[in-house]
């Protein structure tokens, strides 16, 4: 794409902008091309046919299909745009001329003319970004999450056993025994690390899915604080339930979450410990709070951030912060207030779905 | 008799180990070929501890096969995994998530074979 560059007079300012414009497209990093209805590429810019090592006339006036791996989806791209849809960041993957493999995310719609048959399919206006590097940071980290979940929880959970069989095994000498409990408990602490780093690990940049289903918050909460008690008996917590606190969460996050906020009273806080549930309309209000001395404000605004050292449930200070990625998934909200008095976290949860 | 199947051969020896202690007769499979051998040869086996990753026949695989197959069917399976949303792929309840505890282990084996028991 050019413009006559040896007119013998300065072009006019709207042709001045053109050039830029132009000089602007073609210099971009950003892939951009146009294809027609039949799926012909009719134009692209310099950054578009480089990143596949294609010179333009290997690539422009070609089929788009070529260029994919997936024939179905680029058929499913060219029939949702040919239908007047929006796309955006569509995964896909295109095929260098050397053979490798490119992820790329499409964004892409249409441009229609009017007619007095109707609109006209003119050509695409698509953008091609090349996400192939945070793909493959992706595949690393699910690796990484691959090994914290399964290859280090074999060896713990051998350890964790083995302890318990020593801690219950009548002819152990006293002397050892507190020797087998610490190894017992740094095993549990080392498993709970292990569960909020893989939380932590799934939860970067996504958004957490949930399996909602028709829950009795008063029972999952009594369930935990059973728990959490049996782990730590000098502890006790303080149940409150207020009217019907039904609604449709994910069970299994709701208990990781109420989990997290017990246990982080139990391991910061100071007794008494009191967890209360309450009916609030279409919410359900769900509080924990401990007495102790207050959060250092600069503390107390961190405290849902990741790593956060002020306060954490497994020594990684990532436990407050799953539970706010639980909350906010469930489109509810968290806050935290503390004071000489004590800390209390209030968390709202919306009951939508209510059964 | 229980088949304790998993590939790591430090927590099947440490499994095998503590269920033998509190009395249970124990067999041990490397992955779920060897378990599928055990469960049909031996009409006693009263449950299953099935890891599910694990060569050669993975867990889920022989998890697809006993349901599938009527004369299996019936032999309760107690799913050991690090994957929480296992649970769900695999519609279970019986579901020890790692690392799980000794007590949690001999309570499923209570359940299932308590009657097996030679002594305790």
């Amino acid at each position: 794409m050019s413009l006559d560059k040896g007119a013998k007079f300065p072009p006019p300012p709207f042709v001045r902008s053109l050039e830029h414009l132009v000089d602007f497209v073609d210099t971009a990093s950003l892939g951009l091309h146009w294809v027609g209805a039949d799926g012909t590429i009719l134009w692209a810019n310099p950054a578009d046919y480089q990143a596949l090592g294609y010179i333009a006339d290997e690539y422009v006036g070609h089929n788009i299909a070529e260029f994919h791996v997936d024939p179905e989806v680029i058929a499913d791209i060219l029939n949702r745009l040919g239908a007047g849809e929006r796309l955006c960041n569509y995964g896909a993957r295109l095929r260098c001329k050397n053979g490798s493999v490119r992820h790329v995310e499409i964004t892409s719609s249409v441009l229609f003319e009017d007619t007095p048959d109707g609109p006209r399919f003119v050509h695409t206006r698509c953008y091609t970004q090349d996400v192939t590097e945070r793909k493959r940071m992706e595949q690393a980290r699910d690796r990484f999450v691959s090994i914290l979940g399964h290859d280090l929880r074999n060896p713990l959970s051998t350890v964790a056993m083995a302890s318990e069989r020593l801690l219950g095994a009548p002819d152990l000498p006293d002397r050892y025994r507190p020797v087998v409990e610490r190894i017992a408990s740094s095993a549990s602490r080392m498993s709970r690390m292990i569960v909020d780093l893989i939380e932590f690990a799934r939860t970067l940049g996504k958004q957490l899915p949930l399996e909602r289903r028709p829950v009795d918050f008063a029972e999952v909460c009594r369930r935990i604080i059973d728990e959490v008690c049996q782990a730590s008996p000098a502890t006790p917590i303080a149940l409150h339930v207020e009217g019907r606190v039904h609604g449709s969460w994910d069970p299994d996050r709701l208990a990781q979450a109420v989990s997290n906020l017990l246990t982080n009273a139990v391991q910061h806080g100071q007794l008494p410990i009191t967890a209360k549930i309450q009916d609030d309309g279409d919410h359900v209000l769900f509080e924990v709070s401990n007495a102790g001395p207050a959060i250092e404000p600069d503390a107390l605004a961190s405290v849902f951030e990741p790593f956060s050292p002020s306060t954490s449930t497994s020594g990684l200070g990532l436990g407050l912060f799953i539970v706010s990625e639980i909350v906010n998934a469930h489109g509810g909200t968290i806050t935290v207030r503390s004071t000489e008095r004590g800390t209390t976290f209030s968390s709202r949860w919306p009951k939508a779905g209510t059964v | 008799l229980i088949v304790v199947a998993e590939d790591d051969p430090d927590l099947r020896e440490t499994l095998c180990e503590a269920l033998a202690d509190a009395g249970y007769p124990v067999s041990s499979a490397r992955n779920g070929r060897e378990a599928l051998g055990l469960v049909r040869g031996d009409r006693r086996v009263c449950l299953l501890f099935l890891d599910l990753m694990m060569p050669v026949m993975s867990g889920y695989q022989l998890h697809d096969l006993l349901v599938a197959d009527a004369t299996l069917a019936s032999i309760p399976v107690v799913v050991m995994s690090a994957n929480w949303d296992a649970r769900r792929e695999l519609g279970t309840t019986d579901f020890l998530r790692k690392p799980m505890s000794l007590e949690t282990v001999l309570r499923y084996a209570a359940r299932y074979c308590g009657g097996e028991r030679r002594s305790v």
